[in-house]
Protein backbone atom coordinates (compact mmCIF):
# COMPACT_ATOMS: atom_id res chain seq x y z
CA UNK A 1 0.00 0.00 0.00
CA UNK A 2 1.43 3.49 -1.25
CA UNK A 3 1.22 6.20 1.40
CA UNK A 4 -1.21 8.04 -1.22
CA UNK A 5 -3.21 5.08 -0.80
CA UNK A 6 -2.76 4.97 3.20
CA UNK A 7 -3.63 8.83 3.11
CA UNK A 8 -6.53 8.41 1.17
CA UNK A 9 -8.16 5.55 3.54
CA UNK A 10 -7.24 7.36 6.29
CA UNK A 11 -8.51 10.70 5.51
CA UNK A 12 -11.65 8.59 4.29
CA UNK A 13 -12.87 7.08 7.56
CA UNK A 14 -11.57 10.11 9.47
CA UNK A 15 -13.72 12.17 7.33
CA UNK A 16 -16.64 9.74 7.26
CA UNK A 17 -16.54 8.98 11.01
CA UNK A 18 -16.09 12.51 11.77
CA UNK A 19 -19.51 13.36 9.47
CA UNK A 20 -21.56 10.75 11.50
CA UNK A 21 -20.43 11.50 14.79
CA UNK A 22 -21.67 14.86 13.70
CA UNK A 23 -25.14 13.92 12.54
CA UNK A 24 -25.67 11.68 15.87
CA UNK A 25 -24.31 13.62 18.70
CA UNK A 26 -26.74 15.58 20.55
CA UNK A 27 -24.57 19.12 21.53
CA UNK A 28 -24.74 21.36 18.77
CA UNK A 29 -21.02 22.27 19.89
CA UNK A 30 -19.77 18.84 19.49
CA UNK A 31 -21.44 18.00 16.24
CA UNK A 32 -19.94 21.56 14.74
CA UNK A 33 -16.65 20.23 15.98
CA UNK A 34 -17.04 17.11 14.16
CA UNK A 35 -18.07 18.48 10.94
CA UNK A 36 -14.92 20.92 11.28
CA UNK A 37 -13.00 17.82 11.29
CA UNK A 38 -14.59 15.83 8.71
CA UNK A 39 -14.34 18.82 6.20
CA UNK A 40 -10.61 19.07 7.40
CA UNK A 41 -9.93 15.59 6.15
CA UNK A 42 -11.63 15.88 2.95
CA UNK A 43 -8.53 18.09 2.03
CA UNK A 44 -6.67 15.08 1.29
CA UNK A 45 -8.44 13.65 -1.73
CA UNK A 46 -9.12 16.79 -2.86
CA UNK A 47 -5.91 17.30 -2.89
CA UNK A 48 -5.04 14.28 -4.28
CA UNK A 49 -7.55 15.13 -6.77
CA UNK A 50 -5.21 17.82 -7.41
CA UNK A 51 -8.08 20.40 -6.80
CA UNK A 52 -6.00 22.10 -4.39
CA UNK A 53 -8.58 25.60 -5.21
CA UNK A 54 -11.33 23.16 -4.35
CA UNK A 55 -10.12 22.28 -0.78
CA UNK A 56 -8.51 25.55 0.21
CA UNK A 57 -12.34 27.29 -0.58
CA UNK A 58 -13.76 23.69 1.42
CA UNK A 59 -11.51 24.94 4.20
CA UNK A 60 -12.50 28.48 4.28
CA UNK A 61 -16.26 27.13 4.11
CA UNK A 62 -16.28 25.06 6.86
CA UNK A 63 -14.53 27.71 9.36
CA UNK A 64 -17.71 30.32 8.15
CA UNK A 65 -20.08 27.40 8.86
CA UNK A 66 -18.88 26.81 12.05
CA UNK A 67 -18.38 30.17 12.69
CA UNK A 68 -22.29 31.54 11.62
CA UNK A 69 -24.10 27.80 13.81
CA UNK A 70 -22.10 28.54 16.67
CA UNK A 71 -23.01 31.93 16.86
CA UNK A 72 -26.18 31.28 16.30
CA UNK A 73 -26.36 28.58 18.79
CA UNK A 74 -24.51 31.30 21.33
CA UNK A 75 -27.66 33.41 20.50
CA UNK A 76 -30.53 30.62 20.81
CA UNK A 77 -28.68 29.98 24.73
CA UNK A 78 -28.91 33.54 25.53
CA UNK A 79 -31.93 34.84 23.47
CA UNK A 80 -33.49 35.88 27.09
CA UNK A 81 -30.04 38.52 27.89
CA UNK A 82 -30.87 41.88 27.52
CA UNK A 83 -29.27 42.60 24.52
CA UNK A 84 -30.59 40.69 22.17
CA UNK A 85 -33.34 41.67 23.57
CA UNK A 86 -33.29 44.83 22.23
CA UNK A 87 -31.72 44.01 19.40
CA UNK A 88 -28.37 44.00 19.90
CA UNK A 89 -25.92 43.40 17.69
CA UNK A 90 -24.11 40.07 17.99
CA UNK A 91 -21.11 38.05 15.99
CA UNK A 92 -23.76 36.19 14.22
CA UNK A 93 -24.92 39.19 13.02
CA UNK A 94 -21.82 41.11 12.50
CA UNK A 95 -20.26 38.15 10.49
CA UNK A 96 -22.63 38.29 7.76
CA UNK A 97 -22.54 41.68 7.94
CA UNK A 98 -19.35 42.22 7.21
CA UNK A 99 -19.14 39.31 4.66
CA UNK A 100 -21.26 41.24 2.79
CA UNK A 101 -19.77 44.46 2.58
CA UNK A 102 -16.50 42.97 1.87
CA UNK A 103 -17.47 41.33 -0.74
CA UNK A 104 -19.22 44.33 -2.38
CA UNK A 105 -16.23 46.18 -2.02
CA UNK A 106 -14.53 43.11 -3.64
CA UNK A 107 -16.98 43.22 -6.60
CA UNK A 108 -16.84 46.64 -7.11
CA UNK A 109 -13.11 46.51 -7.12
CA UNK A 110 -12.97 43.42 -9.14
CA UNK A 111 -15.51 45.21 -11.73
CA UNK A 112 -12.90 48.02 -12.11
CA UNK A 113 -9.39 46.08 -12.18
CA UNK A 114 -7.80 45.09 -15.57
CA UNK A 115 -8.34 41.53 -14.31
CA UNK A 116 -11.35 41.23 -15.96
CA UNK A 117 -11.01 43.04 -19.35
CA UNK A 118 -7.78 40.71 -19.43
CA UNK A 119 -7.66 37.37 -19.93
CA UNK A 120 -4.43 36.47 -20.79
CA UNK A 121 -3.17 33.51 -23.09
CA UNK A 122 -5.55 30.96 -23.88
CA UNK A 123 -5.81 27.69 -22.04
CA UNK A 124 -4.74 24.26 -23.73
CA UNK A 125 -6.87 21.26 -22.42
CA UNK A 126 -5.06 19.68 -19.43
CA UNK A 127 -2.60 21.78 -19.34
CA UNK A 128 -1.42 22.69 -15.62
CA UNK A 129 -4.50 20.84 -14.22
CA UNK A 130 -5.44 21.92 -10.77
CA UNK A 131 -3.55 25.22 -10.73
CA UNK A 132 -5.85 28.27 -9.12
CA UNK A 133 -4.67 30.80 -11.86
CA UNK A 134 -5.41 28.22 -14.19
CA UNK A 135 -8.83 27.42 -12.66
CA UNK A 136 -9.26 31.67 -12.04
CA UNK A 137 -8.36 32.14 -15.52
CA UNK A 138 -11.15 29.84 -17.28
CA UNK A 139 -13.96 31.06 -14.60
CA UNK A 140 -13.01 34.63 -16.62
CA UNK A 141 -12.91 32.77 -20.12
CA UNK A 142 -15.53 30.01 -20.64
CA UNK A 143 -17.70 30.47 -17.39
CA UNK A 144 -18.31 34.18 -17.34
CA UNK A 145 -22.44 33.37 -16.97
CA UNK A 146 -22.21 31.05 -14.44
CA UNK A 147 -19.68 32.75 -12.00
CA UNK A 148 -21.57 35.89 -12.63
CA UNK A 149 -24.84 34.10 -11.42
CA UNK A 150 -23.62 32.93 -8.62
CA UNK A 151 -21.68 36.50 -7.66
CA UNK A 152 -25.18 37.84 -7.98
CA UNK A 153 -27.06 35.45 -6.00
CA UNK A 154 -23.96 35.19 -3.46
CA UNK A 155 -25.01 39.21 -2.76
CA UNK A 156 -28.15 39.02 -2.83
CA UNK A 157 -28.72 36.24 -0.41
CA UNK A 158 -26.05 38.03 2.15
CA UNK A 159 -28.04 41.47 1.44
CA UNK A 160 -31.76 39.44 2.42
CA UNK A 161 -30.18 38.02 4.99
CA UNK A 162 -29.20 41.69 6.13
CA UNK A 163 -32.11 43.21 5.62
CA UNK A 164 -34.13 39.65 7.07
CA UNK A 165 -31.91 40.59 10.75
CA UNK A 166 -32.01 45.03 10.16
CA UNK A 167 -35.77 44.99 9.26
CA UNK A 168 -38.72 44.38 11.04
CA UNK A 169 -42.31 44.34 9.83
CA UNK A 170 -44.89 46.35 11.62
CA UNK A 171 -47.54 43.95 12.61
CA UNK A 172 -44.51 41.60 13.84
CA UNK A 173 -43.55 44.20 16.04
CA UNK A 174 -46.45 44.89 17.78
CA UNK A 175 -47.50 41.56 17.99
CA UNK A 176 -44.12 41.09 19.75
CA UNK A 177 -44.79 44.14 21.72
CA UNK A 178 -48.03 42.60 23.47
CA UNK A 179 -47.23 39.95 25.93
CA UNK A 180 -48.91 37.07 25.91
CA UNK A 181 -51.01 37.47 29.20
CA UNK A 182 -52.98 40.73 27.92
CA UNK B 1 -3.80 8.14 -9.04
CA UNK B 2 -6.18 6.01 -7.20
CA UNK B 3 -9.47 4.65 -9.03
CA UNK B 4 -12.44 7.65 -9.19
CA UNK B 5 -14.68 4.67 -7.78
CA UNK B 6 -12.30 5.06 -4.21
CA UNK B 7 -13.41 8.89 -4.41
CA UNK B 8 -17.38 8.58 -5.86
CA UNK B 9 -17.64 5.90 -2.56
CA UNK B 10 -16.39 8.19 -0.19
CA UNK B 11 -18.67 10.74 -1.57
CA UNK B 12 -21.62 8.68 -1.46
CA UNK B 13 -20.82 7.80 2.12
CA UNK B 14 -20.87 11.60 2.99
CA UNK B 15 -23.56 12.05 1.24
CA UNK B 16 -25.91 9.49 2.72
CA UNK B 17 -24.57 10.59 6.16
CA UNK B 18 -25.77 14.05 5.44
CA UNK B 19 -29.07 13.03 3.94
CA UNK B 20 -29.91 10.65 7.08
CA UNK B 21 -28.70 14.02 9.29
CA UNK B 22 -30.70 16.48 7.59
CA UNK B 23 -34.21 14.15 7.01
CA UNK B 24 -33.84 12.58 10.98
CA UNK B 25 -32.93 15.12 12.69
CA UNK B 26 -35.13 18.10 14.00
CA UNK B 27 -32.53 19.87 15.27
CA UNK B 28 -31.42 22.95 13.08
CA UNK B 29 -28.14 23.15 13.45
CA UNK B 30 -27.43 19.41 12.38
CA UNK B 31 -29.75 19.94 9.63
CA UNK B 32 -27.98 22.73 8.09
CA UNK B 33 -24.37 20.72 9.14
CA UNK B 34 -25.97 17.80 6.76
CA UNK B 35 -27.13 19.60 4.13
CA UNK B 36 -23.84 21.30 3.84
CA UNK B 37 -22.35 17.53 3.70
CA UNK B 38 -24.48 16.48 1.11
CA UNK B 39 -23.15 19.95 -0.81
CA UNK B 40 -19.62 19.06 0.10
CA UNK B 41 -19.92 15.60 -1.48
CA UNK B 42 -21.14 16.83 -4.52
CA UNK B 43 -18.47 19.07 -4.95
CA UNK B 44 -16.18 15.71 -3.99
CA UNK B 45 -17.67 14.21 -6.84
CA UNK B 46 -17.34 16.87 -9.31
CA UNK B 47 -13.64 17.17 -8.22
CA UNK B 48 -12.95 13.53 -8.99
CA UNK B 49 -15.16 13.67 -12.58
CA UNK B 50 -12.63 16.55 -13.32
CA UNK B 51 -9.62 14.59 -12.82
CA UNK B 52 -10.78 11.54 -14.56
CA UNK B 53 -11.65 13.30 -17.61
CA UNK B 54 -8.49 16.23 -17.05
CA UNK B 55 -11.35 18.74 -17.58
CA UNK B 56 -10.94 21.78 -14.97
CA UNK B 57 -14.50 22.34 -15.84
CA UNK B 58 -15.84 20.59 -12.47
CA UNK B 59 -13.61 22.04 -10.41
CA UNK B 60 -15.57 25.26 -11.25
CA UNK B 61 -18.63 23.74 -10.81
CA UNK B 62 -17.71 22.26 -7.36
CA UNK B 63 -16.23 25.76 -6.36
CA UNK B 64 -19.94 27.58 -7.45
CA UNK B 65 -21.73 24.66 -5.64
CA UNK B 66 -19.96 25.18 -2.07
CA UNK B 67 -20.60 29.07 -2.64
CA UNK B 68 -24.13 28.54 -3.23
CA UNK B 69 -24.09 26.12 0.03
CA UNK B 70 -22.83 29.00 2.17
CA UNK B 71 -25.10 31.22 0.51
CA UNK B 72 -27.89 28.95 1.59
CA UNK B 73 -26.52 29.00 5.04
CA UNK B 74 -26.65 32.52 5.55
CA UNK B 75 -30.22 32.76 4.52
CA UNK B 76 -31.31 29.88 6.88
CA UNK B 77 -29.14 31.66 9.89
CA UNK B 78 -30.95 35.07 9.22
CA UNK B 79 -34.15 33.66 9.35
CA UNK B 80 -33.21 31.45 12.28
CA UNK B 81 -32.26 34.76 14.03
CA UNK B 82 -34.95 36.54 13.28
CA UNK B 83 -37.34 33.80 14.73
CA UNK B 84 -35.12 33.79 18.19
CA UNK B 85 -35.43 37.27 18.01
CA UNK B 86 -39.05 37.81 17.52
CA UNK B 87 -39.57 34.65 20.26
CA UNK B 88 -42.39 32.88 18.61
CA UNK B 89 -43.89 29.99 19.99
CA UNK B 90 -41.57 27.56 17.89
CA UNK B 91 -38.23 30.19 18.65
CA UNK B 92 -37.60 28.20 21.82
CA UNK B 93 -37.64 24.68 20.22
CA UNK B 94 -35.72 25.44 17.43
CA UNK B 95 -32.47 24.46 17.31
CA UNK B 96 -33.23 21.77 20.33
CA UNK B 97 -33.42 18.15 19.27
CA UNK B 98 -36.46 15.65 19.63
CA UNK B 99 -36.26 13.80 22.67
CA UNK B 100 -36.77 16.75 24.62
CA UNK B 101 -39.33 18.77 22.37
CA UNK B 102 -41.39 15.97 20.60
CA UNK B 103 -43.78 14.63 23.20
CA UNK B 104 -44.19 17.90 25.50
CA UNK B 105 -44.84 20.54 23.31
CA UNK B 106 -46.67 22.54 26.56
CA UNK B 107 -45.99 22.48 30.22
CA UNK B 108 -49.70 21.46 31.60
CA UNK B 109 -50.28 23.72 34.52
CA UNK B 110 -50.89 22.01 37.92
CA UNK B 111 -54.31 21.19 39.01
CA UNK B 112 -56.12 23.86 41.39
CA UNK B 113 -55.79 22.72 44.69
CA UNK B 114 -59.09 24.05 46.74
CA UNK B 115 -56.98 25.94 49.46
CA UNK B 116 -56.30 28.29 46.53
CA UNK B 117 -59.57 30.03 46.18
CA UNK B 118 -59.74 28.83 43.06
CA UNK B 119 -58.43 32.16 41.32
CA UNK B 120 -57.14 31.75 37.71
CA UNK B 121 -55.59 34.32 35.42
Amino acid sequence: MSASTFSFFASAVIASGAALIAMVVRQPRASLAAFGIALAALIVPLVQLRAPTVAAVVLLASGLIIALLAGLTGVSRGADAPAVARGGRSLAFGVPATLGLAGFVWVLLATGSRQVVELGPPIEPGAAFGDGDVILLQVAADHTVPALVVALLALCSVIAAVLTLVFERPEASTQSSQSPGS
Amino acid sequence: MLPITHYLYLALALFGVGLGGALLRRSLVVALLGIQLMLVAVALCFCAYARFFADPSGQITALLIVLVGLCELGVAVAIALRAIRADGPGAATLLDDWPSTRDTPETPEPPESPESGGHSS
